[in-house]
């Protein structure tokens, strides 16, 4: 009849008694880091991060992208989501046979040419830059038409002024040959790729030719900056949607629509092969 | 007069033997390898799209300061990628992985999303009967008989009840460390994170910012989680001295804890809601330095507030307990 | 001190049945004693200033019809409610202010004895022996050993019937070795025989010197057990004092049944000493009409009996079974109030 001697309570009164000043322990130490933080620890140094070593495409088992920019990059328009940075991508797979792998896609929406040159800057995308073996730049379109603020409707050129516009064009200029220098200096070997600007307006017969030919100053002002760094590029896309506005332009009539980057993405890959 | 340790080794006995742990470590080694896998099929997708953490860290950011330009998303949300995006970009700029995927990460990570429902509904489990089980089965009438006084016996039941919520919040990180270390791995306690960003207006504060082990990091989270494990608890424990039956009592700890949670995510706008006990519950917030849900709660604030509830429950009860007469 | 109610003179008719308390310890010493204790809930009394002793080793009855105040009156005496008015102590401690003193003397079972179920008997006992001060192991062995549960002691109490869960709240109720042991309704749920073992080991402890404080809404069962009752009815103690006494009050019917009941019944009325007793003016309990359908109730002193077989003989008639019922608690209580009332 005789119990056996329980050491159930004993361990778990014990253990349960540890449990509690530890938590307080941990509860106690949390209030004191919140309210009197200490120095902290020291941060082991960083691993070195990948570089892009240069030489042909050929001689590489894998290519890496990083794509720069505007809500081009991003994809904006595009209802499957794809953009040309991801279509680029795939094509060039399938060109060359072997992976190509999209590092970042970095692109923010609305970015201006201004805020690009700030966030090259940036220790944590620096990397990103630094590793890729190809970056695809768009920027300059946000800069020029400053859609957010507009508020007319782009089908019928908003209140677009083409006088306002020479003025933004003399602006950007010096912007972006910061943008060319910069991602040259974080990656001295890398192509670089920049998609030039189309007319979105080319459909609205008032703006045809004014703005077609703001469009063509500033691609043609690109293109002098990829030669002057020798292994840039920049990839035409103002004859792409001139056939048939509508059909490639998105319902916002600024952002090609899926078809629209499909284009983009084509010519791209054209280019590179 | 019994001996105060005697009382209490009398409840945790009945605790034990009602296998109410065992229930809720059960429970644990259930869900958890749900998460774990979940987590390893996140794990896995990135290392299929990313070519380092660096990558999916910047992906995050830019992900993050996209939503931000949509008008649709609400302000309140804003705040808080706001937030998020400056403390993933401190990560990035000082070169150190919030998210190493290891058994202590997950375990921080766990605790954190369990802070607001998993973890009080278990210690509910335990609470809601402590005392509503005694009247109910008619037991009461055995343990107010005895010569010893009523708050005594209500003071044993409240000590048993803390130290099973230490033991249910320590089981519920061992749990999720031991199960998640089987596919992470179990290193990672001396990696380092980030802590002290604080809110400034719409921005973040950096400058208390300093690196933390993973490690101190997962015991300062234990011991906030017990914190308003145990306010939940003495809550809980109010009523089950209140009601009778276990289900009523349980129900109505479940409703306000579930009801805090909602409240959490839609209350921004209502000022006078953060006095309730259920918004303040999730201090991991300050930990992490996420906006809380209401504009101008803080830690400490937070904690007065847990305290002032609990302080007020602990009175009802023994005040209630010690006069109440046993009717049935 | 515990006689203080006494000298405070009480109303007369419960003086009557109270015979004045001998000098000396040949009645024992107070051990429970309750003084003008009320109980209203909310507005409502639901006890009226009653007041009784129970005196060391007697075991004594509380008897009442189930709402009299009874359950109410047997949980102030265990501190579970919290009397409104007067005071309850036991060994001179009072249960109200002092429970951790004065319940030190006092093993009880209210209602059914409830233990934890998902624990073995064994781990109850220990469990309540760690609430009381200096009950070693051995002690807990030895209430086993009085209630017989050795054999069961170790298993879970979900398992055990009715009759063991009684006999480990007994035990239960014996571990502090009390004083004074309260059972309420203790033969609720068992079986004859178990209601006889149960008289019998009541029996054991009372003459062990401990104080036994029964409830029960039967007066038969008060009649076998209890030396002393106390009475209760909506509230009030009706009546204290000797059980014998206390039912010598009431009517003690004489049943016959008779081959020619007609003619007996006749017989029945020419004579003075017999009182022919009509359907609604007794309480008889009805199972024991039932034994003996179409008998003739009658009223007459217990020496009349003989006389009046002899006579039935004499006349022819066929005597087939003579009973004496007591009177059933519905009729003492009638009896009990009318004299009140009268009083």
């Amino acid at each position: 009849m005789k119990s056996k001697k329980s050491w159930l309570w004993p361990s778990l009164g014990f253990v349960s008694l540890g449990c509690t000043l530890l938590l307080l322990f941990g509860f106690g130490w949390a209030l004191k880091d919140a309210w009197a933080p200490s120095a902290g620890i020291a941060l082991p140094g960083g691993t070195p991060q990948p570089v892009a070593t240069g030489g042909a495409w050929e001689d590489k088992h894998e290519l890496l992208v990083t794509a720069i920019g505007d809500s081009l990059t991003r994809g904006t328009g595009d209802a499957s989501g794809q953009g040309y940075v991801r279509g680029t991508v795939d094509r060039l797979q399938k060109a060359l046979g072997k992976p190509v792998k999209l590092v970042n896609n970095l692109g923010i929406n609305g970015l201006e040419a201004s805020n690009l040159t700030i966030r090259l800057d940036d220790e944590g995308f620096k990397g990103a830059i630094a590793q890729a073996d190809l970056l695809l730049v768009t920027i300059g379109g946000n800069d020029l038409f400053h859609v957010a603020q507009n508020g007319g409707s782009l089908a019928e050129g908003g209140d677009i002024d083409v006088q306002l516009l020479q003025t933004r064009l003399i602006g950007l200029k010096p912007r972006l040959e910061t943008v060319f220098r910069k991602l040259r200096a974080l990656n001295p070997n890398g192509r670089i790729v920049y998609v030039g600007l189309y007319n979105p307006f080319y459909d609205v017969p008032a703006l045809r030719e004014s703005v077609g030919a703001v469009i063509d100053e500033w691609n043609g002002y690109a293109r002098r900056l990829a030669e002057t760094d020798g292994n840039a590029a920049v990839v035409p896309t103002y004859d792409l949607f001139e056939t048939d506005v509508t059909r490639y332009l998105s319902s916002d009539h600024f952002h090609p629509n899926a078809d629209g980057y499909a284009r983009i993405a084509e010519r791209v890959a054209q280019t590179l092969e | 007069m019994a001996n105060q340790l005697a009382l209490i080794q009398n409840e945790t006995l009945k605790v034990w033997k009602k296998k109410r742990f065992a229930v809720i470590v059960l429970i644990l080694l259930v869900l958890v390898p749900v998460f774990v896998y979940a987590q390893l099929k996140i794990a896995e997708n990135n290392k299929d799209k990313f070519t380092d953490w660096r990558a999916e860290l910047r992906q995050r950011i830019i992900d993050n300061t996209n939503a931000l330009s949509s008008d649709r998303v609400p302000e309140e949300w804003k705040k808080w990628r706001v937030a998020l995006v400056q403390q993933l970009q401190y990560d990035l700029d000082h070169d150190v992985n919030p998210n190493t995927p290891n058994a202590v990460t997950f375990t921080n990570s766990f605790l954190r999303n369990a802070v607001g429902m998993f973890i009080p509904l278990m210690v509910l489990a335990v609470a809601s009967d402590l005392v509503s089980s005694e009247r109910s089965t008619g037991t009461i009438k055995m343990l107010l008989t005895r010569p010893v006084r009523r708050w005594r016996i209500l003071f044993s039941k409240l000590v048993t009840l803390t130290l099973y919520v230490s033991l249910i919040i320590v089981a519920t990180a061992a749990v999720s460390y031991l199960v998640s270390g089987l596919v992470f791995g179990y290193e990672g306690w001396r990696e380092p994170v980030f802590v002290g960003f604080r809110l400034a207006g719409s921005d973040i504060d950096t400058a208390d910012v300093h690196a933390i082990t993973q490690g101190a990091y997962l015991l300062m989270l234990m011991g906030l989680v017990w914190f308003s494990a145990m306010v939940v608890a003495i809550l809980a424990f109010m009523v089950s001295v209140l009601v009778r039956s276990t289900a009523a009592s349980l129900v109505t700890m479940m409703a306000a804890v579930i009801s805090g949670a909602i409240l959490s995510n839609m209350a921004s706008s209502w000022h006078s809601a953060k006095y309730l006990f259920n918004v303040n519950l999730d201090l991991t917030v300050y930990l992490q330095g996420s906006p809380p849900p209401i504009d101008g709660m803080t830690l400490g604030f937070s904690l007065a507030v847990l305290g002032v509830w609990a302080i007020a429950a602990l009175v009802v009860s023994f005040a209630v307990f010690t006069k109440q007469d046993i009717l049935n | 001190m515990e006689q203080a109610q006494e000298r405070e003179g009480r109303p007369s008719r419960r003086q009557a049945f109270q015979p004045g308390r001998p000098s000396g310890k040949t009645q024992g010493d107070v051990v429970l004693s309750v003084e003008r204790v009320s109980k209203s809930i909310g507005r409502k009394p639901i006890i009226r200033d009653i007041s009784f002793d129970v005196r060391a080793g007697e075991i004594f009855g509380f008897l009442g019809p189930n709402g009299s105040g009874k359950t109410t009156t047997i949980r102030m005496l265990v501190d579970l409610i919290k009397p409104t008015g007067g005071r309850i102590s036991v060994c001179g401690e009072d249960v109200n202010r002092s429970p951790e003193r004065a319940l030190r003397h006092v093993g009880c079972i209210v209602e059914n004895p409830e233990m934890y179920s998902y624990m073995t008997g064994w781990e109850n006992l220990a469990h309540f022996a760690r609430m009381q001060p200096d009950i070693p192991e051995a002690r807990i062995e030895e209430v086993v050993d009085i209630v017989g549960l050795d054999a069961r002691i170790h298993d879970k109490v979900k398992t055990y019937s009715l009759g063991m869960r009684q006999r480990l709240g007994i035990a239960q109720a014996l571990l502090g070795s009390p004083k004074l042991l309260i059972l309420d309704e203790p033969t609720n749920g068992l079986d004859p025989k178990g209601i006889k073992e149960l008289r019998a080991f009541i029996r054991e402890l009372a003459d062990g010197g401990m104080s036994v404080f029964v409830s029960s809404h039967l007066l038969s069962e008060i009649q076998l057990m209890c030396d002393r009752v106390a009475i209760i009815g909506q509230g009030r103690v009706i009546a204290v004092g000797k059980v014998e006494e206390l039912v010598a009050q009431a009517e003690t019917y004489t049943l016959w049944l008779v081959s020619d009941p007609e003619r007996a019944e006749a017989l029945l009325r020419e004579h003075p000493d017999a009182r022919v007793v009509g359907e609604d003016e007794h309480r008889i309990d009805e199972s024991l009409l039932a034994a003996m359908p179409g008998a003739i109730v009658t009223s007459m002193e217990p020496d009349a009996v003989p006389g009046w077989v002899e006579r039935f003989v004499a006349a022819g008639i066929g005597v087939q079974a003579v009973h004496r019922a007591s009177p059933s608690l519905e009729e003492l209580f009638l009896k009990l109030t009318e004299g009140e009332r009268l009083g």
